[in-house]
């Protein structure tokens, strides 16, 4: 289990709130050039998994660990240089320049402003984004929120630490966005993915999962149920179990990977 | 760099240990002083009694006697003066009593080189007495300041001469709107009732102006009731006593004995006016002495 | 980029204003000194003049409208930026200083210094005596906050929101306190507690400037530096963490400070309402919420807009004097309607 080279690791995860077990003994793991999508259906445990690994929920038993260290033994700061999540939504109603949110992202750093200004400006052009440079964040539609947001994650793991890999951890980075971005979103996901970079992405769309992640993690009543490549889970019968959905699995015309159709 | 602010500093820091350490009541001469600003109603008054008045040049807004006073600027209430306002009278001496503040401005008003004379506070007689003495004293007017005192002093002492059989068991309500308050002990209202041959029926419960039930008014059975003159303003006594069910149910209520006073008299201290005040309210406890005939002699 | 530059021009403009403010206010007042010898005083006092030892003019300056100027200077942009810090930490524009108990809790001290001065359970040190108002106001400010925090606080952090509403529990429970007073309190207490709660900067003098002014400027400072974490904790509290924000250190101290610098405000001019509400949510108006910027010109903004207040205050009945608080909720309220009404047609 233990994966040498793994720069997320959680270990025998359970967490339980009143009474109720939300997650229970998950052990999963990524490595860095590693892109795990999680898949599983309303109420499954995804966002409480989500939420034990960034702090924001404490967790009974088990182990998080962030580049070979429990993740609660790292400063705020040095985690914030190697961690950057993406929640589902933001509260933000603050009427900030969309450049101002994105350089919220470079607030852990000690960077220059000009060099923070540049990294803004690439952030914000990957996520096609970068037309809103100027504009009012408040008064965005949904889907530039989302990839605001996303710019601003990127922003804050936009280079390489000294600390160790870097994860990316995105909550349904995709779910108010129309096709394009959808695709633009995971590509640029698929790419930090890169030599010591590592990312799970929460989602619900099965294609994108096939299309984009290395592996993927099915998670049911708060249990893994199903993990491995797209190939070996995105099956009639996994989805069926977990989803209670009948679909057609083909192989994709073009990439090669399986294709869902429901 | 400076020097002065510190010196200035200095200096306030030493008349802030000298006011600290108490202002004790000594009639210093301020003869000399050509301007005076007056502060409380009593303190203005006197002034004007003992002769004074053409040097006084502005009050405060509690000092609505004599008549000239009305006319003079108003330096704002007497607790919340503004030093620079003051100064602007370009005083020689801020005259009041105790009472008067904030005391952040005395050390700021003493920078502006005015003399400050706090008069002990307070509503009984003594209290008058001692403060025509010093005022007198200031203004080096003994004989005026005798004089005066010795009109309010015949005034009182004939008002107590009317007493006679059972004293009456008065109340004094401050209603302008809303809920009256009673006129309690240690009050100027008391002070005046009890010269004048009454009984202060509120003073049995409580100090100062208090809120009443109709019920304990009740208790209370006052024979007479008064009322400041503001209070009744164009009310009639029926209109007043039907605002508070309780009232009209006492003696003071079933035999409609309302009497009005001037409020003026009843804030700030005792003043010059007390002798007569207290003369017409034992006038009306008593509208059957026969001593009302020699009243006038003095 | 044209916002920054707004708003680097917004910081120099009331970099400009408010020591011409301070000119201004260091030369009104109801006794009218010419500008000729304003200049003398003032140059004299930094050595550039000969002194005139005893001039009239000099002591109003020095005693009286300098003082007063600096009290005005203090209070206003500690109120200003007290509310931009808990603007930022309750993610509320609409927050003010006082939403986390300390006015309440400050009016309370007061009453109990004005109404029960002489028959307190413990004795002051005498040089506090003279202060006693100030002291207990700054102690039922502070008292109450604390009070505020530790209810809102468990051991899985601070609540914001369980926060918000202590503050309004205390505030109620200080009215009460308030009511009690109020009853037992005789005719004199009452009008000092009524002039108390509307605010005054009457009460300056070199004694509470110099004591107090190193604490009001380091307060500021310690805020402003926390702009930053205070632009992270915009987009909550969960993704300021993520930004590497140490988040319940963080509303310690934003919580300690204004605590400390509106119960110092307060306790040195009463109660002045609207400064910290208003003039935050102006500046964001101007130049966006960015802390980094908007902490700063609040604290500029501030300062000028209460010295203006106070001059209002001096002139306008002189020579008696409104109590200030009244001058700025009268400017304030209105002031403020009318931004609400613009922003909200132009948001449609």
């Amino acid at each position: 289990m233990m994966d040498q080279k793994a720069c997320l690791e959680v270990a025998g995860l359970t967490v339980e709130r009143g009474g109720r077990l939300l997650l229970q003994d998950i052990s999963l793991s990524v490595a860095p050039g590693e892109m795990v999508a999680v898949l599983g259906p309303n109420g499954a445990g995804k966002s409480t998994l989500f939420r034990s690994i960034t702090g924001e929920m404490a967790f009974q038993q088990g182990l998080v660990s962030l580049g070979q260290q429990a993740i609660d033994s790292w400063s705020p700061l040095d985690k914030a240089h190697l961690l950057g999540v993406l929640p589902q939504s933001s509260t933000l109603n603050f009427s900030f320049s969309v450049e101002e949110v994105v350089l919220l992202g470079r607030t852990p750093h000690a960077t220059s402003n000009a060099e923070n200004l540049e990294i803004v400006t690439a952030a914000l052009k990957k996520v096609d984004a970068l037309h809103l440079l100027e504009r009012n964040y408040t008064a965005l539609s949904g889907g530039e929120k989302q990839r605001v947001h996303l710019a601003r994650v990127l922003a804050q793991v936009w280079e390489p630490s000294a600390r160790g890999s870097r994860v990316l951890l995105l909550d349904e980075p995709t779910s108010a966005l129309d096709p394009a971005h959808q695709h633009l979103t995971l590509q640029v996901a698929r790419e930090f993915a890169t030599a010591d970079t590592g990312c799970m992405v929460i989602l619900h769309d099965f294609n994108l999962a096939a299309r984009y992640a290395d592996r993927v993690l099915v998670i049911q009543n708060g249990q893994l149920v199903a993990s491995g490549t797209p190939d070996e889970v995105m099956t009639p019968d996994v989805i069926h179990r977990v989803f209670e959905l009948d679909v057609v699995v083909m192989k994709h015309p073009q990439h090669g990977c399986p294709l869902v159709i429901t | 760099m400076f020097a002065r602010v510190f010196k200035t500093i200095a200096i306030t820091a030493g008349l802030t240990a000298t006011i600290l350490g108490g202002t004790q009541a000594v009639a210093k001469d301020i003869t000399q002083a050509q301007r005076l600003v007056t502060i409380g109603s009593s303190t203005t008054e006197l002034a004007f009694a003992l002769g004074a008045g053409d040097r006084v040049v502005a009050v405060d807004v509690t000092s609505k006697h004599p008549q000239q006073a009305l006319k003079l600027p108003k330096v704002g209430y007497y607790r919340s003066l503004s030093a620079e306002g003051i100064l602007s009278m370009k005083p020689d001496v801020l005259l009041g009593t105790d009472e008067m503040g904030p005391p952040a401005i005395f050390n700021q008003l003493q920078a502006g080189k005015v003399q400050i004379e706090q008069l002990p506070a307070g509503s009984d007689v003594d209290n008058l007495k001692r403060r025509i003495e010093l005022m007198a004293q200031m203004f080096e007017q003994p004989q005026a300041g005798q004089d005066l005192w010795i009109k309010i002093d015949n005034q009182l002492k004939a008002a107590a001469k009317m007493a006679e059989g059972k004293r009456p068991r008065v109340l004094f309500m401050l209603s302008h709107t809303g809920t009256p308050m009673m006129g309690g002990g240690d009050t100027e209202i008391d002070t005046l009732i009890t010269l004048a041959g009454g009984i202060n029926v509120a003073a049995e419960y409580f100090d100062s102006y208090r809120q009443v039930s109709a019920e304990s008014l009740l208790t209370m059975q006052p024979d007479i009731l008064i009322v400041s003159a503001s209070s009744l303003a164009d009310k009639s006594v029926e209109q007043l006593l039907s605002v508070q069910p309780g009232l009209a149910a006492t003696p003071a209520g079933i035999n409609k004995r309302v009497e009005v006073v001037d409020g003026t008299l009843l804030i700030g201290g005792l003043g010059p006016r007390t002798g007569e005040a207290v003369l017409e309210l034992a006038r009306k406890f008593y509208p059957a002495s026969p001593s009302l005939m020699t009243v006038q002699a003095n | 980029m044209k916002r920054k530059d707004k708003a680097r021009l917004l910081l120099w403009g009331l970099g400009i204003l408010l020591p011409v403010m301070m000119l201004f206010s260091i030369a009104t007042g109801p006794v009218t000194i010419p500008v000729s010898e304003i200049v003398q005083v003032l140059l004299a006092n930094v050595g550039l003049a000969e002194p005139d030892p005893g001039s009239r003019s000099a002591l109003i300056i020095e005693a009286i409208r300098l003082p007063r100027t600096l009290l005005g200077v203090l209070v206003g942009s500690t109120l200003a930026v007290c509310g931009a810090a808990m603007q930022g930490l309750f993610r509320n524009p609409l927050a003010d200083p006082g939403i986390i108990g300390v006015a309440s809790g400050a009016a309370l001290g007061a009453g109990i210094a004005i109404v029960l001065g002489g028959m307190l359970p413990f004795t002051l040190p005498d040089v506090l005596k003279a202060y006693s108002v100030s002291v207990l106001a700054f102690v039922g400010g502070f008292g109450a906050t604390l009070l505020v925090y530790r209810i809102g606080t468990t051991a899985n952090g601070t609540s914001v929101a369980t926060m918000l509403l202590a503050g309004i529990a205390i505030g109620a429970l200080s009215g009460a306190g308030m009511g009690t007073l109020n009853y037992i309190a005789d005719d004199a207490m009452l009008r000092n507690m009524t002039f108390w709660s509307m605010g005054s900067l009457g009460g300056a003098n070199w004694q509470n400037i110099l004591l107090t002014a190193p604490f009001m400027i380091l307060l500021q400072l310690l805020l402003i530096g926390r702009s930053r974490g205070l632009n992270a904790l915009l987009l909550g509290e969960s993704e300021a963490r993520h930004l590497g924000q140490n988040v319940n250190m963080l509303k310690l101290q934003l919580i300690l400070l204004t605590a400390l610098g509106v119960g110092l405000a307060v306790s040195l001019a009463g109660m002045i309402g609207f400064v910290g509400l208003v003039v935050p949510h102006l500046v964001r108006m101007f130049i966006g919420p960015d802390h980094r910027y908007l902490m700063p010109a609040s604290c500029l903004l501030g300062a000028a807009l209460l010295l203006g207040a106070d001059m209002i205050a001096r002139v306008i009945v002189a020579p008696a004097e409104l109590p200030i608080g009244i001058v700025t909720a009268l400017l304030g309220a209105p002031f403020f309607i009318s931004l609400l009404l613009q922003q909200r047609n132009r948001i449609g």
